[in-house]
């Protein structure tokens, strides 16, 4: 007590810490994982020991060769290689996710921006990288199901065939999708217990659903009975939930998150509807905003109280 | 969901284990160690020398400046020692060691001839009753300063936003005619034309008409119109209290933060100094204690008492027992968000502030990280500033981009860096900041 130490930061802090969000998110994301391996094969589960083992030794390997450091920051590793495994079809060869996780981790993650910093989502930019360069020459913003590991699950909707669609079996994981959106009624849940427990923003989910909500029905003259399809449907509420929302890929100020948020429904709409889209371009779609949201920031600054009142 | 769109902060429950609680007085016959500096302003002169035997209301301390005040003995004793020390700010400046007396005797202002406004000026000058704990200069300097523009409005608070501290609600319970009485002194001092007090909701509806209540019985015995004075109650945010937010809440009126309210014509006082201005005008006793809420989750007898001035946090931390000494490594002087934490348990306690606060030190809890973006400070600071834009530019030593941000309109209210999910000591750094473009120096 005889050392002298005065500060004015607050002495008291919210409970909530970085990593009490990171283990949120995860619990939510294992949760995901485990009932698409249920609804799908438990090969998924190959996928996800491939993809965090590599995406260990990358982080490892980057550290060693750039600062030196044996350090690797275990929680977003496994938050990176768990998304990236809900993004894919558990037919994924194998090779895949080493590739991919070499791209997450060494260019995203590392190169641009380090831990905490940096600018594309890790996983999106990784799926995406591999989508490209196994895509067989086939453009990214067609539809892209059928054969392909990224499985496209919009079925009712690229037959243009609406009474197919069923929203029961939606909810209940019976369907063709990636092995985290097989069952997205439990992605729903992942949300609402995220948006809970404060580990991601209400801002963006929520502005994003609903513009894209409203974009769809804008462009389909006015029917409401496309709105579930195009909603339930691929992945769109998964990259939302574990994405979009990301802090680090986000804009900080209000109005970015939401002109951030509005870009992303109303093109995640549209790609849907005049591109077919699939899993693919909404994270083609995602990773352009992740790239819009530094310019954002700069741009936008808010007007603190009083500013230039009465001065 | 509702508390995630507030901007500020709002912690439920917290004061109800204060709430109960009466203000109780902090006996100790341990050495008086009196800052004759305890804010933002001017040293005073020392005006007793080692050995002087004084009373209590003895002046020891006379203003240097006009942002200095006038410092009075708390206790009978003798002067055992002036020394250049610490402050509980962190500031060197002279303490007055006072050796109490087993035997208290007071010393008394003269009584006021009339209470017109020249007259109690005065004896607010002399009173010691107004803080310089603010950033620019002491409440009473406010009331003769020429550019004051507009109407002139007095509001009197009756609460304290910051949750873990009801001292000015418990004088406004226990002290609800003095502190009426004390208000209208500082109507008369401030020449205003209205005068609003302001109450908060985190107490019940009764609780505040009790107050209300004893409040008008004494301004309807006065010569003042009931349609000059009304009664508003604000919601339980922190930080509410602030100047700037309150003047807005109240009058709806933004005034910018570099500009002190008063000099648009908005005075602010709270419970404590209209009872204080009371006692001096009324029982003619200089200004020697103030009530301090002491709480935290590492005290056993939390509650509100009645500290005297130069009181040693050690001597006031034996009276209330702490929990677990292994857990008590820092305290707070001056509000809980925003206050000093210090570690230091020998420097007297100043009259400007009102709360102790210790809750059990967890190192993990204050250790920074990297950033993660998540706006949090953003979306709760009550000016809306950027406070991590800010306290990147002042890592990059960016003075200019931080000032156009707005660094210099901050608050100090600690909200950021509570939020901060990284624990990074944003306000401080923004203080910091703040402090060194004012002195046009490089950090």
């Amino acid at each position: 007590m005889n050392q002298f130490k005065v500060t004015h930061s607050p002495f008291v802090k919210s409970a909530n810490s970085v990593n009490f969000i990171k283990e949120q998110k995860l619990i939510m994301l294992i949760m995901v994982f485990v009932v698409g391996l249920v609804m799908t094969n438990w090969q998924a589960l190959y996928i996800l020991g491939i993809a965090l083992a590599s995406a260990l030794v990358f982080e490892l390997l980057y550290n060693i060769v750039c600062y030196e450091k044996i350090r690797v920051d275990f929680l977003e590793v496994l938050i990176c290689s768990i998304t990236f495994t809900c993004l894919v079809g558990y037919k994924t060869p194998l090779y895949v996710p080493v590739i991919a996780m070499a791209f997450s981790i060494i260019v995203c993650k590392m190169v641009f921006g380090k831990n905490e910093n940096h600018i594309v989502n890790a996983s999106a930019g990784g799926a995406l990288f591999v989508g490209i360069i196994f895509s067989q020459g086939a453009n990214l913003f067609v539809r892209v199901s059928g054969s392909g590991f990224m499985r496209n699950p919009y079925g009712a909707l690229l037959e243009n065939n609406i009474a197919d669609f069923n929203i029961i079996r939606c909810l209940k994981g019976q369907i063709s999708a990636s092995i985290g959106c097989v069952c997205l009624a439990v992605v729903a849940v992942a949300l609402i217990y995220l948006i809970a427990t404060h580990s991601v923003g209400i801002k963006i989910p929520i502005i994003a659903v609903v513009s894209f909500v409203l974009m769809t029905f804008a462009i389909n003259q006015f029917n409401y009975e496309y709105i579930l399809p195009y909603l339930f449907s691929g992945n769109f509420l998964f990259v939302t939930t574990f994405m979009l929302t990301e802090f680090s890929t986000s804009p900080n100020t209000t109005l970015g998150q939401f002109i951030y948020a509005i870009i992303f429904g109303v093109g995640a709409s549209l790609i849907i509807k005049y591109s077919g889209g699939g899993d693919m371009a909404i994270l083609a779609l995602l990773v352009c905003v992740n790239c819009l949201s530094p310019l954002l920031d700069r741009v936008i600054r808010p007007h603190y109280f009083g500013e230039g009142a009465n001065e | 969901m509702i508390e995630a769109l507030t901007r500020g902060i709002k912690l439920g429950g917290i004061t109800n284990s204060l709430a109960k609680a009466k203000i109780a007085e902090i006996k100790s016959s341990a050495n008086f160690c009196v800052p004759l500096k305890s804010g933002a302003g001017s040293e005073s002169k020392p005006l007793v020398i080692v050995g002087d035997l004084i009373k209590r209301g003895t002046v020891i301390g006379a203003p240097s400046d006009e942002t200095s005040g006038f410092v009075y003995s708390p206790c009978s004793g003798a002067v055992v020692s002036i020394k250049d020390k610490v402050n509980s700010l962190g500031e060197n400046c002279l303490n007055v060691e006072i050796e109490p007396a087993h035997k208290d005797s007071l010393l008394y202002f003269r009584p006021l001839e009339n209470r017109d406004n020249n007259n109690l000026f005065g004896r607010l000058i002399e009173s010691g009753s107004f803080d310089n704990w603010g950033k620019r200069y002491p409440s009473y300097h406010k009331y003769i300063n020429p550019n004051t523009i507009g109407a002139r409005t007095l509001i009197v608070k009756l609460f304290d936003s910051d949750p873990y501290c009801v001292s000015n609600l418990k004088i406004a319970e226990d002290y609800a005619k003095e502190v009426a009485l004390g208000a209208l002194c500082y109507f008369k001092v401030s020449v205003a034309v209205k005068l609003i007090f302001v109450g908060s909701k985190a107490v019940s509806k009764s609780t505040n008409q009790k107050i209300y209540d004893a409040i008008l019985d004494e301004i309807n015995k006065s010569d003042m119109k009931t349609n000059q004075v009304s009664f508003v109650t604000v919601s339980k945010v922190y930080p509410n209290d602030e100047d700037h937010l309150l003047t807005k809440k109240v009058l709806k009126k933004t005034i910018a933060v570099s500009v002190p309210v008063s000099d648009k014509g908005v005075f602010i006082e709270n419970a404590q100094t209209c009872l204080n201005f009371y006692r001096a005008v009324y029982d003619n006793l200089p200004t020697t204690e103030a009530v301090y809420t002491i709480a935290g989750n590492n005290l056993k007898n939390q509650g509100v008492y009645l500290v005297k001035n130069g009181l040693v946090p050690q001597n006031v931390f034996a009276s209330v027992d702490i929990k677990n000494k292994e857990l008590f490594k820092q305290y707070s002087i001056g509000g809980t968000f925003n206050g000093i934490s210090q570690c230091d348990t020998s420097v007297g306690l100043p009259l400007s502030v009102s709360t102790l606060f210790s809750n059990k030190w967890n190192d993990e809890n204050f250790k920074e990280r990297d950033c993660i973006n998540c706006g949090r400070c953003n979306a709760r600071c009550p000016i809306k500033l950027s406070p991590m834009m800010i306290d990147n530019f002042a890592i990059n030593k960016d003075f200019a981009r931080a000032k156009r941000y707005g660094v210099l309109s901050c608050i100090d209210c600690g909200v950021c860096s509570y939020v901060c999910p990284a624990k990074r000591h944003l306000s401080q750094r923004i203080s910091d900041t703040a402090q060194a473009i004012k002195q046009r120096r490089t950090m």
